[in-house]
């Protein structure tokens, strides 16, 4: 029944039903039924010419020629210099990760020690009594300790790791820096695809 | 080359039967995009994002309509646009005036033909401007592009109501504004309103 889309209070189509009616979007019953209503009803015939003649002004709107073309050349594609991620995202992508493996490798980050003055690693620790230990370095002195309970209360100044690697912390160096440097890479790619897919 | 072929080529990389493709939907797209945000450059930048897009996404097409597709990526486009400038403004007929788009098509059409297509633009520019996106959407697909209600439909990802519904509402709010602008009109065109 086309009344069930009209406007019920007045019994007039509504503007949905003049819209599609002018579109010839009706079904056989409510096109028949709009038809009929409006060859008696004057005020609804204005409203469907005022709809006819925005239609027609927009479908005559100028058809405006673009100014240039669109087409895609090679200074438009996306740059494939990195792992074939494109553009801003794969330099963004690319030094966030040399950034990481940078860090990864630094002895700081990878709990290597710090190193002496000759550039060996030493290793700082105390021992039971409460006394600040070195150890490593390659000076004349193996190890050199300070004297004076309660200097560093108790807490090992450092982690370090013979030069080897080998060590309480410096076993696990390489694998962790390789994974840290992948999840990097890994998630730079996942940004990357998900930024892309928005559009 | 059919749309299947010049599509088929353009997966396996080849950039020309892809700019075949562009050039003939560069001009849909592009006026899509300057009926929707009212601006000639933002609209070129817009056309362009939505075709460099495609290339990059052409692989996860598969079946389907791509003319609809594409205008989906345009309408994404033209929504984030006018959602992150928050722009929401109407074109000014000086901004037209200075558009070289709107100088004179060829020598002979006629000073008043050229004024009369220009304050045409600018007037159904102003009431789209007014429109709310999804209304403006709705009528610059069916009636200044020609789509049909259904394709329409595929471009929002809505139901075919839901377009019949925007479009009337649009027409509506147009008509409205078309009667108050009335003097502006070419003369066939104030009678009905």
């Amino acid at each position: 029944m086309w009344l069930t889309r009209a406007k019920r209070d007045t019994g007039h189509p509504g503007t949905e039903l003049l819209s599609c009616y002018l579109d010839g979007e009706l079904r056989p019953a409510a096109l028949q039924g709009v038809g009929q209503h409006l060859e008696r009803c004057e005020p609804c015939r204005v409203d469907l010419e005022g709809l006819r003649d925005a239609v027609a002004l927009l479908r005559a709107a100028p058809l405006v020629a673009p100014r240039r073309s669109f087409a895609v050349g090679p200074e438009a594609l996306p740059s494939r210099a990195w792992w074939g991620v494109p553009g801003r995202m794969g330099q963004v992508a690319a030094a966030a990760a040399v950034v990481v493996l940078l860090l990864a490798a630094s002895p700081l980050f990878s709990g290597a020690g710090v190193p002496d003055s000759t550039g060996f690693p030493v290793q700082v620790g105390m021992d039971r009594q409460g006394t600040l230990t070195t150890s490593g370095g390659s000076g004349p002195e193996p190890a050199v300790s300070l004297e004076g309970p309660g200097q560093v209360d108790g807490v090992a100044a450092g982690t370090g790791a013979p030069a080897s690697g080998e060590g309480p912390s410096g076993g696990v160096t390489a694998p962790w820096s390789l994974g840290l440097a992948a999840m990097a890479i890994a998630a730079a790619g996942l940004l990357w695809r998900r930024l892309l897919h928005q559009r | 080359m059919d749309e299947e072929m010049l599509l088929s080529a353009s997966k396996a990389g080849d950039a020309g039967a892809f700019n075949s493709l562009v050039e003939r939907y560069q001009a849909p797209i592009y006026n899509l995009a300057l009926r929707m945000v009212g601006d000639s450059g933002a609209a070129e930048d817009l056309a362009q994002d939505t075709f460099v897009s495609v290339y990059r996404n052409l692989h996860t097409f598969h079946t389907g309509n791509f003319r609809a597709w594409l205008f989906r990526i345009a309408a994404n486009a033209c929504r984030d646009y006018l959602r992150s400038a928050r722009v929401r403004r109407s074109l000014s007929l000086e901004l037209l005036t200075e558009n070289p788009e709107f100088a004179p098509q060829s020598s002979e059409e006629s000073p008043e033909g050229y004024t009369l297509r220009r304050e045409l633009s600018g007037v159904i520019q102003r009431g789209l401007d007014l429109l709310p996106q999804d209304q403006r959407l709705a009528v610059v697909m069916v009636d200044v592009q020609g789509f049909s209600y259904e394709e329409a439909a595929r471009v929002v990802r809505a139901p075919v109501g839901t377009i019949k519904s925007r479009l009337s509402r649009g027409r509506e709010a147009m008509r409205a504004h078309l009667v108050a602008q009335r003097e502006l009109l070419p003369g066939h065109f104030r009678s009905g309103s």
